[in-house]
Parts: C-alpha cells; structure tokens; sequence
C-alpha cells in the first residue's frame, strides 16, 4: 500500500506538534501577564498538530494499492546535484570558523562553478580557480573595508 | 499651504544645488545598487553612508541618505523580476507575480511595472508627508496595542481567506511560521521560548537571515541543478525603453488598487515598527482578497506587482511622519536617520518645523525629487542591471550566495545566522518540493510579534479584558475587515470551484 506524501506530513505535523506543544509548556510564565509567555508557542504548536490532523485525514482517501515506479532521469539527476550542493553549505558553515572566510568561501565557489559548469579539464580548472579567488578577495575587500565587517 | 509654497521654494532651491542634487543622485543609484542584490539591505546602505555624513552640511547628509533609502526600497524589484529572489524585504511581495510575468516572456513590463508603481507610491507619499505630517503623527499616536493586534489579525484573516492550494497544508505553513516567529526571548517578559538550550536561538530568528534563508537559498539550490547558462529569463535581454512603459489599459484597470495600495503603504509607514517589509505583504494579500480574480495572482499579473510596489514606496512617506513630527522612528532606516541628524547636532520632533524649517523643507523636497530621479535612473539603467545580471551562472551565483552569507553574518556578526540562514534555506527548499507554499510562513514570522505584544500589552492595559478590540473603533474596523475577507473569501473560492466545473 502507497502512503500518500500529504498523509506522512500531516502525521509529521501531530507528532511535531505534540513534541513543541510539550516543550512549550515548560516555557515560564509570569502572575502579572495575562496571557504568558508560552501562550503563543503552545498556541503555534496546537495549530501545527491540528492542521496536521486536518492534513492526514484528508489525505486518508489518496491512499491507494501500488504501481511500478516510473523512473525519471532527468528528474533524479536534478535531485542529486541540489542534494550535493545543499552538503556543500553545510560543510562550507562548518569550515567558516575553521578556515576562514576566505578559503572556506574559495572552496565553496570552486564547487559552485564546476556542479555549474560540469567541465573538469585543466583549462576549467585554472579558470575556475582564478574567478574563485579574485571574487572572494574582491567581496572580502569591500566587506572589510569599506562596510568594516569582521570577517571569521 | 504655506509649508507646501515653501516647500517647492525653499526646498527645492537646495535640494538642485548642484552638489545636494549630485548626493541625490548618487544616494539613489546606490540604493537601487543594494536593493537589487539579495543579502544586501536600505538598512546596510545607509550605515555606509553614515560616516561620509560628518563632513557634509545637514541638508547635503539628509539628501544623500533620503537617496540611499527611497533608492534601495526600490531596486529590490530588479532582482524580484530577474532572479526570483527579493533584493530586500521590502520586495517579497513583487516576486510572486514579477518574476512569473518575466518567465512569459514580459520582463521588460514587470521591471517598468514596478519602478513606475515605485514612483507612484513614493511621489505621493511625499506630497502627504507635505501636506500632513503633524496632522497624521498625532493621530499615529492614538492607534494603542489593540489597534496593532487588530491589524495583525485582519491580514491572517485576510491570507486564510484567499490562499491558494490545499487549504490545510497553508495553513500548516501558518502555524510553521508562528513557531519560528515565537523562537527567542519573549518580546514582553524576556522569557527565553523554543531555544532548545542553544545559546544563539536566544535572540530569535532575524528577518534578514529569515527572508534569505527562506526566499534566496531555495532559489540559488534549484539554479545550481538547472541546465540553462543563465538565470535571467531570455526576455530580458530584449528589454526596451519602449517595452517597459506598459499599457495606459493596466493603469486604469488598476487604479483602485493603486489608491488602496498607497494607503496601505502610507498607514504601515507611520505605524511604528512596521515599514516596508509588512506593507508590500498587506498591500499584495488585501489586493489579492479584493479582486475578482484572486486565482491569477501569482501568475504574473500586473495588479501583484502595483499593490507591493505602490505600498513599500508609500511607506517611505509614512516612515518620515513620525520621525520629522515627533522625532519617533518609523522603521530601521529612520532610526538611523535619527543618528545623522544627531551628528549634526539636531533633534528630530516638534520643535523641527519651528527651529530648523529649512532641513524640513529640504528632506520633503528630497523626497519628491529623488522619487523622480528614481525613476527616471531606474528606467534608464534597467538595460545596465540586466546586463550584469545576465553574467553566466557560473559566475553569478557563488557571488550571490556570498553576499546572502555575508548579509545574514553582518546582521549580529555571527556565524550562528549563516547557520540560520543554510539550515532555512533547505528548510525552504524541501517545503517547496513537498509542495507547500512559503508565503504563509513569511506573513506569519513578520506579523507575529506585533499580533503577540499588541495583544499582551492591550490585556495588561486594559487589566485582562478582550472588550477594547471589539469596542474601539479602529480595532472593531479591523477585526470586521478581516472576518469579511475571510466569508468573502470562501465563497469567493466556491464560485470559482463551481465556474471551473461547470467549465469543464
């Protein structure tokens, strides 16, 4: 049996729900506030878990017996490279305090120029790695100096 | 009268002092410079500025950074219409219709579109601001925390009224964006709420690190995996001086949308604490509620694009009432406006019409010739900004992204916002592919806080009674506004089901 996408949200939706409605009550309140600080949080939460609620049961009538998957190249290339490119900007955070700015940032758009360019011959690369680091130095010229920002 | 004849006398004679006009200018080319690059704020823009403002007279530091701000408000419509990312907050509202308008091939009409209606509300606001800044300050003052709630209330009412698509999964977004909003010291007792025992969630979830995270990093992931060798759509490069002027058709067929969009814009402006960022969101859902065709917004239709740019301009006029009349800031912008004028040893509020007549004189003058100079220079250089967009996407991209980095790092000087910004940024992009929408979730994190305090502080005044939001009369206004968009709304929604049915 296929679960509907809408189906396991709506069921994430109840148990996020329930999760931050549990942290929320133990958010402090004080006597002199009528409402209290956690009102609007559990109120959030609530909302989340009935809209979840609301979600899955309407998405209960979607489900249906399986069929063979159809396979979409194209599709699940796309999907590859934005999963590639999101683990780059994590690790590109990660190496911010590491490296520095400057080689964090030339790394991160080397990546970004040859995911984009997907050529890799040494032509490419002297290319790509001169474009990285004069923009880098560039916009870290113009963010330190001129808008006095500490860079890590 | 009297300020008005002094205005286009007084004020205009300093204003095109030829230097005063050169700051003008440049103050507004450089706005619309930061307002067309996402990561990259009026807010920023002005702080820049701030420090060449010691050496300049208060006339010529007013002007430049009058500029700067009407400039950036601006030019965040380029990248809303080319890149589908908002230069600025200001300009969330413009990308649902500008950038599908270009995608169909009409990007000249969605740029000139915008930068017109930008003059539009701007100019007008500015003759207001002339005509009533006192007047309009000193009723600004009576809207208490009811009035604030209210409004807040209106727009959710308004937005679940008239969302598009699955109607649960919207309002799941709703909720996401209330819970996200709710992150961070309570805004009345400080009680910290959702920080998960992380130190950096402590001061919340910043708009900048927010609006990027959710609008621009979605974007630049989904640009990465495309097989085109540019982002801008290929319309672009066709765009003319001729092209760009739309039809007199589309200005008469919205010229009640303009009128209420500046209104919007202007009320927002003098409210305190709301400004640009929530205008061009209320103009864009109230536009959408009124109209006879909500179903199309978000297609590419003129009217999403007249009600967002119309209001965040209006609200520029709106921002200045409260900061000239009573020395109070509308927004971030005039708070730091505040501190040019205080560098040059003058205090902003009363006592200004009176003591420095002149500098007020100037800053309305500057207002209205630097809408004019926008729009002009906007028309002029839109070819200019295309260009530069059009760089191949090898090369574009990584800056962009650098800039959206380099914006959420400056807002606190911390990497923990680069960290927002990335993880709201897949957040976003998963949301989108699982098929929900963002926009509920931005309405909900920027009216969220004034809906919570408005009300708290209202029930703490009002010693724990709800009467004041039915019984005051702007209050009751709202709230009723709001619950007939929302029965207008569903019934709205049952004849377009039952026309599409029929229809087929």
């Amino acid at each position: 049996m296929k679960l509907p996408r809408d189906l396991c949200l709506g069921l994430a939706g109840m148990l996020g729900g329930t999760v931050l409605y549990l942290v929320a009550r133990g958010i402090q309140d004080w006597p002199f506030d009528t409402l209290g600080a956690s009102f609007f949080p559990k109120l959030a939460s609530l909302l989340i878990g009935v809209f979840g609620l609301m979600l899955f049961i309407t998405s209960l009538p979607e489900i249906k017996t399986p069929s063979p998957p159809k396979p979409s190249a194209g599709s699940s290339n796309t999907l590859n490279i934005n999963l590639l490119f999101m683990a780059c900007l994590i690790c590109y955070v990660i190496l911010l305090p590491v490296a520095g700015f400057i080689y964090a940032s030339i790394a991160l758009i080397l990546i970004m120029y040859f995911t984009i360019t997907k050529k890799f011959d040494l032509r490419e690369l002297i290319k790509g790695i001169s474009y990285a680091t004069f923009s880098v130095l560039l916009v870290w010229l113009v963010f330190t100096k001129e808008f006095e920002l500490i860079l890590p | 009268m009297d300020t008005f004849l002094n205005v286009l006398t007084i004020g205009f004679y300093q204003t095109l002092q030829p230097l005063t006009f050169l700051y003008l200018c440049i103050g507004v080319f450089g706005g619309m410079v930061f307002g067309a690059i996402p990561g990259l704020t009026a807010v920023m823009g002005v702080t820049i500025a701030l420090p060449f403002t010691f050496f300049m007279t208060p006339v010529d530091s007013i002007t430049l950074v009058t500029g700067i701000y009407i400039g950036s408000i601006s030019g965040g419509c380029i990248s809303a219409s080319l890149l589908n990312m908002p230069g600025t907050p200001s300009s969330v509202g413009t990308t649902f219709d500008a950038y599908p308008m270009a995608q169909k091939g009409k990007a000249g009409q969605a740029l000139g579109l915008a930068i017109i209606s930008s003059g539009i509300g701007g100019f007008v606001s500015g003759l207001v601001l002339i005509i009533a800044a006192p007047l309009l300050a000193w009723q600004a003052l009576k809207l208490g925390p009811f009035e604030y709630f209210s409004l807040g209330t209106f727009t959710y009412l308004t937005v679940c009224g008239l969302l598009g698509g699955k109607l649960w999964k919207n309002l799941l977004s709703v909720a996401i964006g209330l819970a996200i909003a709710g992150i961070g010291a309570d805004p009345v007792t400080s009680v910290t709420r959702f920080t998960f025992g992380v130190p950096g969630l402590e001061g919340g979830v910043a708009v900048l690190p927010f609006m990027v995270g959710l609008f621009c990093v979605p974007q630049i992931i989904d640009d990465v995996a495309k097989v085109s060798d540019v982002i801008v759509p290929e319309s672009a490069k066709e765009v003319s001086f001729r092209n760009m002027i739309p039809p007199i058709a589309v200005f008469k067929k919205n010229s009640a949308n303009y009128i209420r969009s500046f209104f919007i814009g202007l009320v927002t402006g003098i409210m305190p604490g709301l400004g640009g960022t929530t205008s061009n969101i209320i103009s864009y859902q109230i536009a959408k509620s009124s109209s006879r065709e909500p179903e199309k917004f978000g297609t590419g239709i003129p009217d999403g694009i007249i009600a967002s740019e119309t209001a965040n301009n209006a609200s520029i006029g709106g921002a200045f009432v409260p900061f000239l009349a009573l020395g109070i800031p509308g927004d971030a912008v005039t708070a730091i406006l505040l501190g040019a004028l205080m560098i040059q040893g003058i205090q902003p509020g009363p006592l200004l019409f009176k003591n420095n007549a002149d500098l007020v004189y100037a800053v309305f003058s500057a207002n209205l010739i630097g809408v004019i100079a926008m729009v002009l220079l906007g028309l002029l250089m839109i070819k200019g900004f295309i260009k530069i967009l059009s760089f191949p996407k090898k090369y574009l991209l990584p800056i962009i992204t650098l800039c959206c980095v380099l914006g959420a790092y400056s807002c606190n000087n911390r990497i923990f916002d680069v960290w927002v910004l990335i993880v709201l940024g897949i957040f976003g992009f998963v949301w989108k592919r699982l098929g929900f929408s963002l926009v509920p979730i931005l309405i909900a994190y920027i009216l969220e806080p004034i809906v919570e305090v408005g009300l708290r502080e209202g029930l703490s005044l009002s010693d724990g009674s709800f009467l004041p939001i039915i019984t005051r009369p702007i209050s009751a206004t709202f709230i009723g506004l709001g619950l007939l968009a929302v029965v207008g709304g569903i019934f709205l929604k049952r004849m377009i089901e039952k026309n599409r049915q029929a229809a087929h």
